[in-house]
């Protein structure tokens, strides 16, 4: 499967994380040309070209513009390179490899929306997005929006929404906030309203500017015009990020062709296509899907059932038990709980204690009966505050429902696999520092 | 006062914010790197600044990977791809180190370059059973 | 007032526009449990109980928080809908996964919105459990918090931050691992402490000592107003076998502070010295009829008698006392305390007046009405000391110390009619064992904003001591007798026909206030509005 490049275009050229290099090549139009349009122009070629955010909800970016300027405009751009969701490696990419192109788009959106301040909120972890960024942020000070990056220590919870950086940006505890029914764009720091952007979102407007939306013209699916950078990891030859074409492949497409199938003499066994919250887990002609979220259930009520998620791709080989996997889920949805709502918070620790007793053969059938139960209450839609209780349960009831032959052993205390955890070098990653 | 020396880098982070509230996370993250151990001291000083309840700030340190200085202090990642590629063993292999204190997390964001770690709040991606020696026994990183 | 109208589960119901949803349930007296709502803090919607199910025309029904919303013009929600009820099961399940099975110790069970929510919304029993051993911990003098009882509903987080500004707790930790914590803060000793104990939805937080007192099933409440100062919060004084046990706010009072009082008004009702129980005629133990007839004819034949009002005494009280000074041409004084740092006051506006004792407003606008003069402590001292007073009856009421603290010359015939004899009055002639205002007092007082409310014993007083009602009564008809506040009030109302008083009798008091009720499982707030069908439950949302 071929790579169609345009959030990452130009990351091959030596230095392009340096501004002189960058402006060479033609980084900046994008935003200059948008200086001399006016916001409506911009919202209308971004409406036109059907860019939507690839954090994993697949929303329209100009819908958001537009109530932004319905209100008198946002006075803030908040970045989320949060990216806390295990399997995601794309916005960090973008930051290091491609900076500029990220700090252009989000002055592009400011303009767009008539903020006068970008906020980047990162995870302190992102060690090395946050150094390439800052020294980005830097080189490009005098331009006129500032933008400030915000560190934040994780742990951190998922599929959590927009609210999480606002919260944590007003020094707010590490949570989201409830919806309610307050209409209007987000306030922050009560002293204006913020449009949120996952980072990698941002990143398509420099060219989408540039070439007044041309870029996407043909490109992707009618309903999801444009690419996904899959972040493929795992039992796979070749590991990395690939960006393609929505709806010009398959999963087979992306996990075979361009990432090199499974390892050595090993056969894919599951591949989790929406990371830890997949639902359903994908096996054998299951892989065949389209890699179009138009086609899917969630986000876009299609044919396909289960969601499409954000384009974080796991792969998993024969070496891998399924109970194990689903216990690791359960270990890091309980572990990166905020612990704000009731459901979430009592529901992942319950989930991470019964799974681990099944993975070590102390579970019984009840035990089993019990987590499909749970994961049952814990997926309700609007139960939860957030998305994350959600996700752990409909990823863990997934697994249970592709390998209920492999829970069941366990429950008899067995278990059939035989786990590699050795440390593996993959033939080559797609995409590095 | 101990951190007297950080007044003037900590307020340029809060003059960065509408409300002095905003510079709660990146006053942590300074005294991640700067200081040395968490004490009422430090929360007093983070809540002065920002304006934060001294109870708030102790009750949001405590929920992170709050790592302050510690010379040996080494994040794992163990999310899925990296437990495939080998985080156990890279696990097993620094519990053989006494002075290195091992922290499981659950996402360093480096998963095609599985197995993953952090050291001293360097990322080291891409880890080999030759590599993670090295690092170990305190080579310097080739990047 | 707009009103629209909402449907829940097909019936219309009318409500103000701008209520928040939750509250205009409760309203409508649907049992919506909200361990982590409360009408006065902000609304987190973290519990998500009070979920209701929404109806649309275009997609299924989709679960809302109805804490956090507010009500809007043909919203159809369903409670009853299967989706919701599950739900509700489902969440309870939740709580007990880790909330220990400890009802039968436990020091909330029968006043607990944990326990009332499971055994109405729950499914029996849970087959699932998660071990927990989290640590009981001393929050401050009055406060313990027990770390397995607490459901993380954060109310006492946003006590702490919204209503006494003390910003002592917070959330320590996250997702299971979280507890509620002061750390770094010191110990919670501000004067709303004992708040958190009615706020705390489960048994989490209880005061030292608390699980000696009988238990809410074997209480009776009994309406009443405090008698700490002249804010006159509403106050609920709880009963056991004929003693007090605790007093709680009342939130179905004239919306005096809200759902608060201070720890003056929780735990002033108990004295610090020993009580007055028996009559005393110059240090002799007496019975009551042998000090009426002295002390009347004492105060007629005075040359000069004066009479000592107290910021305690009820209106009905100073009504009587006013008379008989009218009968010993006595002259009319007024002793008030303050407390000397002023007004209390708290980021919410809970202000605790600095004018101590419940009643001066009252006892001046009853002297007012009967156009009588009152003097004060000053101007009393001064003709004490001038020799042109020689008796003096005069009525105290603190429990605290309180008083006017005056020389009283030897040849001056002095009556005191108290509850604790005050070292100042050590030497007095007659000494009257009263009630106490705070918990033995049957009639009304008028607060510093003018309001009228019923005051209402909660007990009779210990040995020989009797109400002060009795004794200004029986001082005036010459013995005991059947005359009663009811009475007295009508005759005062009458008296001052163009007065504040004359709207008033204690048929429309009574309707202010139920005068007495069962604690258990209907205590709250909620529940026992839902019952007399009042609309009362402060809108948080309006309030901003």
């Amino acid at each position: 499967m071929k790579e169609h490049r345009i959030l990452f275009d130009g990351i091959d050229t030596p230095d392009v994380d340096r501004w002189p290099v960058y402006q060479s090549h033609g980084g900046g139009e994008g935003l200059r040309r948008a200086q001399s349009l006016s916001p409506q122009t911009i919202i209308d070629e971004v409406g036109s070209a059907g860019l939507r955010g690839r954090g994993g909800a697949w929303r329209l970016v100009d819908v958001r513009w537009r109530q932004a300027r319905a209100e008198g405009g946002a006075q803030y751009v908040v970045v989320d390179l949060l990216e806390s969701e295990p399997g995601r490696f794309r916005d960090r990419k973008l930051a290091e490899r491609h900076p500029h192109r990220l700090l252009e788009g989000a002055r592009i959106a400011a303009h767009a929306v008539g903020a006068s301040c970008v906020y980047v909120c990162i995870a302190a972890a992102a060690t090395r997005a946050r150094q390439v960024l800052g020294q980005a942020i830097e080189e490009t000070g005098d331009q006129a929006i500032p933008i400030h990056l915000h560190p934040v220590q994780g742990p951190l919870p998922l599929a959590t929404g927009d609210s999480l950086a606002l919260e944590v940006l007003q020094g707010g505890r590490a949570e989201p906030r409830a919806t309610d029914d307050v209409p209007g764009l987000p306030r922050l720091f009560s002293t204006g309203t913020a449009v949120v952007h996952t980072a990698s979102t941002l990143g398509y407007l420099p060219s989408l500017l540039t070439t007044a939306g041309e870029i996407f013209s043909g490109v992707g699916s009618s309903w999801a015009p444009g690419t996904q950078a899959f972040c493929v990891s795992g039992l796979v030859r070749r590991p990395g990020l690939y960006e393609v074409e929505l709806g010009a492949g398959t999963v087979r497409d992306l996990v075979e062709g361009a990432a090199g199938g499974a390892r050595h003499d090993q056969a894919i066994k599951f591949v989790l296509h929406a990371g830890y919250g997949s639902t359903p887990v994908l096996r054998d002609t299951m892989l065949d899907r389209e890699l179009d979220p138009g086609g899917w259930a969630d986000p876009a009520a299609g044919e396909i059932s289960g969601a499409f998620g954000g384009g974080v791709v796991l792969v998993a080989d024969d070496s891998v038990c399924a109970v194990d996997t689903a216990r690791r889920l359960a270990h890091t949805f309980a572990d990166t709980a905020c612990g704000k709502c009731l459901p979430c918070r009592e529901g992942t620790a319950w989930l991470q204690s019964a799974l681990e007793g099944l993975e070590q053969g102390t579970g019984t059938a009840r035990d089993l009966e019990w987590v499909t139960r749970r994961c049952a209450h814990l997926s309700s839609s609007d139960l939860s505050l957030c998305g994350h209780g959600p996700m752990a349960a409909r990823g863990i009831q997934a697994l249970l429902e592709a390998f209920p032959d492999e829970f069941a052993s366990h429950v008899d205390g067995g278990c059939p696999i035989s786990k590699d955890l050795s440390m593996k070098v993959p033939d080559s990653v797609h995409v590095r520092y | 006062m101990k951190h007297a020396d950080l007044d003037a880098r900590a307020r340029a982070l809060v003059s960065v914010y509408p409300a002095s509230t905003g510079a709660l996370y990146p006053l942590l993250d300074l005294l991640s790197h700067e200081g040395d151990t968490w004490d009422d001291e430090s929360a007093h000083w983070v809540a002065q600044l920002t304006g934060v309840p001294v109870a708030t700030v102790n009750g949001i340190v405590v929920s992170r990977h709050q790592t302050m200085g510690d010379a040996e202090v080494v994040q794992v990642c163990t999310g899925l791809s990296c437990r495939w590629m080998g985080a156990d063993d890279v696990c097993e292999r620094l519990a053989a180190h006494a002075k290195i204190w091992v922290v499981k997390v659950d996402c360093l964001g480096a998963c095609a370059a599985a197995p993953v770690m952090t050291r001293n709040g360097r990322l080291h991606d891409g880890l080999t059973p030759e590599r993670l020696e090295a690092l170990v026994a305190g080579g310097r990183e080739q990047i | 007032m707009a009103t629209i109208c909402i449907h829940v589960d097909g019936k219309p119901v009318e409500v103000e526009t701008g209520t928040n949803l939750l509250t205009a349930l409760l309203n409508a007296g649907h049992a919506l449990p909200h361990p982590c709502f409360h009408p006065s803090l902000s609304a987190p919607a973290t519990c998500r109980l009070c979920v209701a199910a929404v109806q649309s025309s275009t997609h299924g029904p989709q679960l809302i928080t109805t804490c956090n919303r507010t009500v809007t013009a043909g919203l159809l929600l369903s409670l009853q809908d299967p989706q919701v009820a599950t739900a509700r099961a489902g969440l309870l399940e939740d709580i007990l996964l880790r909330h220990p099975a400890e009802c039968t110790i436990c020091e909330r069970a029968g006043e607990c919105e944990v326990q009332e929510a499971v055994s109405t919304h729950g499914e029996g029993a849970t087959g699932a459990t998660l071990a927990s051993s989290r640590e009981r911990v001393q929050l401050g003098p009055r406060l313990v918090l027990d770390r397995n009882r607490c459901i993380l509903c954060s109310r006492c987080v946003r006590f702490e931050s919204e209503i006494s500004g003390a910003q002592s707790l917070a959330v320590h930790g996250a997702g299971a691992n979280a507890v509620i914590d002061t750390g770094g803060g010191g110990p919670i000793e501000h004067e709303l402490t004992g708040n958190l104990l009615d706020l705390c939805p489960a048994g989490a937080l209880t005061e030292p000592g608390e699980r000696f007192r009988p238990p809410p099933w074997q209480l009776t409440g009994i309406s009443s107003v405090c008698a700490g100062c002249a804010s006159g919060c509403a106050t609920r004084v709880d009963v056991a076998a004929g003693c007090v046990q605790r007093v709680k706010p009342r939130a179905d009072g004239v919306d005096a502070q809200g759902y608060w009082i201070c720890d003056i008004g929780r735990y002033g009702w108990q004295h610090e010295g020993d009580r007055l129980e028996i009559p005393r005629l110059r240090g002799e133990g007496v019975e009551w009829d042998a000090v009426f007839a002295e002390v009347a004819e004492s105060m007629e034949q005075a040359n000069q008698a004066a009479v000592l009002l107290s910021p305690y005494l009820s209106n009905e009280e100073a009504f009587l006392l006013a008379h008989l000074s009218l009968r010993w041409k006595a002259e009319l004084f007024l002793w008030q305390a303050h407390a000397p740092e002023g007004d209390r006051r708290f980021p919410s506006g809970f202000t605790i007046q600095a004018q101590r004792g419940p009643n001066v407003a009252g006892v001046t606008a009853v002297a007012t009405a009967l156009d009588l003069p009152i003097g004060t402590t000053q101007q009393l001292s001064t003709r004490l000391a001038a020799g042109e007073v020689d008796a003096v009856y005069a009525t105290g009421g603190s429990l605290h110390g309180e008083g006017p603290g005056l020389h009283m010359p030897e040849q001056v015939f002095h009556t005191q009619q108290d509850v604790c004899l005050p070292g100042w009055a050590v030497g007095a002639d007659v000494v009257l064992p009263g009630g106490n205002p705070w918990t033995e007092k049957e009639g009304t007082f008028v607060d510093g904003q003018q309001r009228l409310q019923r005051v209402r014993a909660a007990v009779i007083p210990p040995g020989e001591a009797r109400q002060d009602f009795w004794i200004l009564a029986a001082l005036w008809h010459g013995g005991p007798n059947r005359d009663s506040p009811d009475q007295a009030f009508s005759r005062l109302a009458r008296s001052a026909s163009h007065g504040p008083f004359a709207r008033f009798d204690y048929g429309l008091l009574e309707s202010q206030a139920q005068p007495a009720e069962g604690v258990a499982f209907g205590g709250g707030w909620t529940s026992h509005l839902q019952r007399r069908g009042l609309v009362l439950v402060e809108d948080h949302a309006k309030r901003r």
